[in-house]
C-alpha cells in the first residue's frame, strides 16, 4: 500500500499537464464551438424560440432567416446550435434547460440523416460529457446500451472524464504538427509519394441499418420527451443527405423508408411534435451539397423554399 | 472489441473489478462467460463455431484417451483434422479456392463464373483452430493427457486474452494454468502485466496506427509511387506490422499475467535476426513452433537429405503463408521465406563466414542484407494482390527508377519532409533498440519492474498518457485479426 503513494505525485504532474493542454482557450475548436453556445445560452433568458442541432441544421436556417418566417423578433430566438451537435448533444442541452426550468413557445430541431450512422466519433463523447448535467450521464449510458457498441461509448465517456485532453486529441495533434512540422497542405501532400493526386474520399454514406440507428432513435425519443417539458410546440425537421439521391439498392431504400417511418412514428406519438420532412422533396441532388452533408447555395435555396411551404402547411406560426 | 479501444478499457475494468472477489470454479465460470462475451462483441452467431470446435476437440480428446485401438485413434484424429480444417477451409478459403479455380479454367478458355458465398470470416479462427488441433494431435501422440474437465478445456479454447490473435498456446502449458485458477493455491496476479499492457498499447496506438496512413497512401497505387517512397513505406510497414502484432501480444500477455497466467512470448526483437532461421525464432514464435512441430517434423524435417529438407521447408512455409490469408500474395510471401530458409541453411554459409576477416563487420553486413530481404518479403505481404507484387518488386529493385535526387525535391514540394524525417528517426530508434538489446518487450518490462515503484508507475502512466495524446483519430483494426 505504501508503494501506491508513489503514484500520487506522478498523477498530479500528469493532471497538471492535462489541465494545461485542455484548458487553454486556443486549443480545441470543438471545445470553443461549445463555448460559443455557452455564451449565447448564458446571455439569453426569456427567449421564445429555441433552435437546436448541428451546422447542417442551422447553416441554411440561421436565426436571421427563421425569425421573420416565424414572425418573431430576432432577439426572441435562442440559437443553441453547436457544430457537429447530433441528437445526443442536443438532448444534453435540453436536459440542462429542463434543470434550469427554461420555457419556450417553440423549439426547432433539425436531424440530418447521416447523423444516424455516426454516434461513435470521439467528439460526440466530448460534447455529451461537456454539455450533459453530470447527474444525467448514467441515463445517457443506459441509452447507449441500445446502440451498436455500448462499451465503446462508455469507454470514450470515461476517457473524457479522466482527461480533459482526451476529447481534443485530434486537434492537439494537428496543432503540434503545425507547430513542429509545418501546416499540412492537402493539395500537395501527396507529392512525396506520387505525382498523381489520390482520388477524393467519397462523402459519408449511411445505410440506415436498424442496429446502427437504434441508439439515435432512442435518444431522439428522449430528446422529444424532454423538449415537451420545456417547449409548448416542437418542430422536428428531417434533413436529407446526398446519398439518398444515389441509392438504388432496394434493401437500402427499404432501410431508409423504415427509418423515416420511425421518425414519423416518434412525432405521431407526441402531439406537441410537428414533423417537417425535407428529405423527400428538398435538396437531394449532388449539386445541392458542398460535401455530402452540408448544403451548397443552391441546396439552401431549395431547402428554404420547401421548409417555408411545409411550415405554413403545418399552421406555423 | 479491440484491446486498444476504449471499449476494452471498460471491459477490463469491469472484469478485474469482479475477478479478485471470486474463487474456485465460479472464477473459471466467470472467465469463460467473459471470454464468450468478448468474442460475441464481434459476432454472436460465430460464437457457435467456437463452441463447436470446443465440443469436437474435447470429445475427440476424451475418446482418444479411452481408446487403445490404432485404427480408431487414427479415425478420431482424422475427425478432428477434418472438423477443424474443414471449418477453416469453408470460412476462410472457399472463396479463394473457387476464384482461383475459375481463373485457371478461364486461362484454359473455359469461362465459368466463380460462385462464392458472402461469409464473414470468424475472428481468430486461424488461431483457435490451430490451438485445438494441436491439442488433438498431442493427445493422439500421447504427449499430453486428455483434458478431464470440459470447463478447463472450454477456457483453453476461449481464453480471451489470446483468443483472437494468439499466442497459439500448447495444451500442456496452458490447461494446467487455467485449471489452477480454481484451486486454493491459485497463482497471484503479476502486476508487471500493467507494464506490458501499457507498452503494447503504445506500440499499437502510437506507432503502428500512425504509420498506417503513410503505408496505405503509398501502397494504394504502387505503380505511380516514387521508388524511394515505396522503400520508405516498406520500412514503415515492417515496423507497423511488428508494432501492431507484437503490441497486441504484449497486451495479451499482460492481461493474462494479471490473472496469474503466463503466456508464451511471441516476439523477441525479430529485426535483430541475421538469418531466416533466427528470424523465425524471434517472429511469431508460437506459430513458427506450431508449424515446426505439427508440419515440418512430421513431413520428415531435416532427416532425409538436403532435397527432402528443402521440400519440407518450402511446403511448411507455403502453408504458413496461406495460413495468413486467403490470397496468392500471402502464399508467395510464405514461399519466399521458405526459399530464404533453404538458401541460408546453417552450415555452408557459416563455414564461408567463419573464414572471412573482420568478423564484426561481416556480422553487421549479414544483418543489414537480411533485414532488407525481410523488408522485401513485407512488400509482398503488403501488396494488395499478386499482380501488384510484381509492380512493387520491380520498382523497389530497379536502381534506374530510384531517382533519389528528384524524390528529395518532391518531398520538399510536398511539405511532408518533417513528418517523414520524424518517422524515419522513430523507425531507426526502434531498429537500434532491437539490434542492441536483442530482447523482447517482456525483458524490457522486467528491467523496469526491477526499478523502484515510482519509476514503474511513471513508466505505465506516461505510456498510457502517450496513447491518449498521440492516438490517431481513426483507430486501425489489428492487422492479424483478419487472419
Amino acid at each position: 500500500m505504501r508503494h501506491l503513494l508513489y503514484i500520487v505525485p506522478i498523477l498530479l504532474a500528469l493532471w497538471f499537464v492535462d489541465q494545461c493542454l485542455s484548458r487553454d482557450r486556443r486549443v480545441g475548436w470543438e471545445r470553443n464551438a461549445m463555448r460559443g453556445y455557452e455564451w449565447r445560452w448564458t446571455k439569453a433568458d426569456g427567449r421564445k424560440v429555441l433552435l437546436l442541432g448541428s451546422s447542417t441544421a442551422v447553416d441554411w436556417l440561421p436565426p436571421s432567416y427563421l425569425a421573420p418566417l416565424l414572425r418573431v423578433d430576432r432577439d426572441l430566438l435562442l440559437d443553441a446550435h453547436v457544430n457537429g451537435c447530433h441528437q445526443d448533444c442536443a438532448w444534453a442541452i435540453v436536459r440542462r434547460a429542463v434543470q434550469e426550468q427554461r420555457r419556450f413557445e417553440l423549439s426547432v430541431i433539425g436531424v440530418n440523416q447521416f447523423q444516424q450512422c455516426d454516434d461513435l466519433h470521439p467528439k460526440r463523447s466530448l460534447q455529451l460529457h461537456t454539455l450533459m448535467p453530470t447527474r444525467d450521464l448514467p441515463r445517457a449510458l443506459v441509452l447507449h446500451a441500445k446502440g451498436e457498441q455500448p462499451l465503446l461509448a462508455a469507454g470514450r465517456l470515461l476517457g473524457n472524464i479522466l482527461s480533459g485532453a482526451y476529447g481534443d486529441t485530434a486537434f492537439l495533434q494537428t496543432q503540434w504538427r503545425d507547430q513542429l512540422l509545418g501546416a499540412r497542405d492537402a493539395k500537395r501532400a501527396h507529392r512525396w509519394y506520387s505525382a498523381v493526386a489520390p482520388a477524393r474520399t467519397p462523402p459519408p454514406f449511411c445505410d440506415y441499418a436498424p442496429a446502427r440507428v437504434a441508439y439515435k432513435l432512442a435518444v431522439t425519443g428522449a430528446l422529444l420527451d424532454d423538449l415537451g417539458q420545456i417547449s409548448a410546440r416542437v418542430v422536428l425537421v428531417l434533413l436529407p443527405d446526398v446519398s439518398l439521391s444515389q441509392v438504388d439498392d432496394p434493401a437500402r431504400v427499404a432501410a431508409w423508408n423504415a427509418h423515416r417511418a420511425a421518425h414519423v412514428e416518434l412525432a405521431a406519438t407526441r402531439p406537441f411534435v410537428t414533423l417537417i420532412d425535407l428529405s423527400q422533396g428538398g435538396a437531394r441532388e449532388p449539386a445541392d451539397f458542398s460535401d455530402g452533408t452540408h448544403l451548397s447555395r443552391r441546396g439552401m435555396t431549395v431547402q428554404r423554399q420547401l421548409f417555408a411551404r411545409e411550415l405554413a402547411a403545418a399552421g406555423l406560426p | 472489441m479491440s484491446f486498444a479501444s476504449p471499449a476494452f478499457v471498460v471491459f477490463f475494468l469491469l472484469f478485474f473489478w469482479v475477478w479478485p472477489n471470486l474463487a474456485g470454479r465460479s472464477r473459471q465460470r466467470f472467465l469463460l462467460v467473459a471470454s464468450y462475451l468478448f468474442y460475441a462483441s464481434w459476432s454472436a452467431p460465430l460464437l457457435l463455431l467456437l463452441v463447436g470446435s470446443t465440443v469436437l476437440d474435447f470429445s475427440v480428446g476424451r475418446a482418444l484417451g479411452r481408446s487403445e485401438d490404432p485404427d480408431r485413434r487414427r479415425g478420431l484424429l482424422a475427425l478432428s483434422l477434418i472438423g477443424n480444417l474443414g471449418a477453416l477451409a469453408f470460412f476462410k478459403y472457399h472463396g479463394f479456392f473457387a476464384e482461383s479455380a475459375a481463373a485457371s479454367l478461364q486461362a484454359l478458355g473455359l469461362d465459368v463464373g466463380a460462385s462464392t458465398l458472402a461469409l464473414a470470416l470468424p475472428v481468430g479462427i486461424s488461431f483457435y483452430t490451430f490451438q485445438t488441433l494441436g491439442y488433438s494431435i498431442d493427445v493422439y501422440r500421447r504427449r499430453t493427457l486428455p483434458c478431464a474437465s470440459p470447463l478447463d478445456f472450454a477456457l483453453y479454447v476461449a481464453y480471451f486474452p489470446q483468443l483472437v490473435a494468439g499466442p497459439i498456446e500448447r495444451a500442456e502449458r496452458l490447461i494446467p494454468q487455467l485449471a489452477a485458477l480454481s484451486s486454493r493455491a491459485a497463482p497471484r496476479a503479476d502486476l508487471s502485466g500493467f507494464g506490458l499492457i501499457a507498452l503494447g498499447a503504445c506500440k499499437k496506438v502510437v506507432i503502428a496506427d500512425n504509420l498506417a496512413p503513410i503505408v496505405d497512401a503509398v501502397y494504394a497505387d504502387p505503380a505511380h509511387a516514387w521508388a524511394p517512397a515505396l522503400w520508405f513505406a516498406t520500412y514503415a510497414f515492417a515496423f507497423q506490422i511488428y508494432c501492431d502484432f507484437s503490441g497486441y501480444c504484449d497486451m495479451a500477455v499482460g492481461v493474462a499475467r494479471l490473472m496469474g497466467v503466463s503466456l508464451t512470448q511471441n516476439f523477441r526483437a525479430p529485426y535483430a535476426a541475421a538469418g531466416p532461421a533466427e528470424l523465425w525464432r524471434r517472429w511469431h514464435i508460437s506459430l513458427s513452433a506450431w508449424l515446426r512441430d505439427y508440419l515440418y517434423v512430421p513431413l520428415g524435417g531435416n532427416r532425409r537429405g538436403p532435397w527432402r529438407t528443402a521440400r519440407n521447408l518450402l511446403l511448411t512455409m507455403l502453408l504458413g503463408g496461406l495460413w495468413h490469408g486467403a490470397a496468392w500474395h500471402f502464399v508467395l510471401w510464405g514461399g519466399y521465406h521458405g526459399l530464404l530458409l533453404v538458401v541460408f541453411r546453417p552450415g555452408f554459409w557459416d563455414r564461408i563466414n567463419a573464414r572471412l576477416p573482420l568478423q564484426p563487420l561481416v556480422r553487421l553486413l549479414r544483418w543489414f542484407i537480411f533485414f532488407h530481404l525481410v523488408c522485401l518479403g513485407w512488400a509482398l505481404f503488403r501488396a494488395p494482390d499478386l499482380a501488384a507484387c510484381g509492380v512493387v518488386l520491380a520498382r523497389l529493385l530497379d536502381p534506374r527508377g530510384w531517382q533519389f535526387g528528384s524524390w528529395l525535391l518532391a518531398v520538399e514540394a510536398s511539405g511532408e519532409g518533417g513528418l517523414l524525417a520524424l518517422w524515419g528517426l522513430v523507425m531507426a530508434t526502434l531498429l537500434l533498440v532491437q539490434v542492441a538489446g536483442r530482447v523482447g518487450s517482456e525483458e524490457w518490462v522486467a528491467r523496469v519492474w526491477r526499478a523502484p515503484p515510482a519509476l514503474r508507475f511513471l513508466f505505465v502512466v506516461v505510456l498510457v498518457y502517450a496513447c491518449v495524446l498521440l492516438a490517431p483519430e481513426a483507430p486501425q483494426p489489428f492487422i492479424y485479426f483478419q487472419f
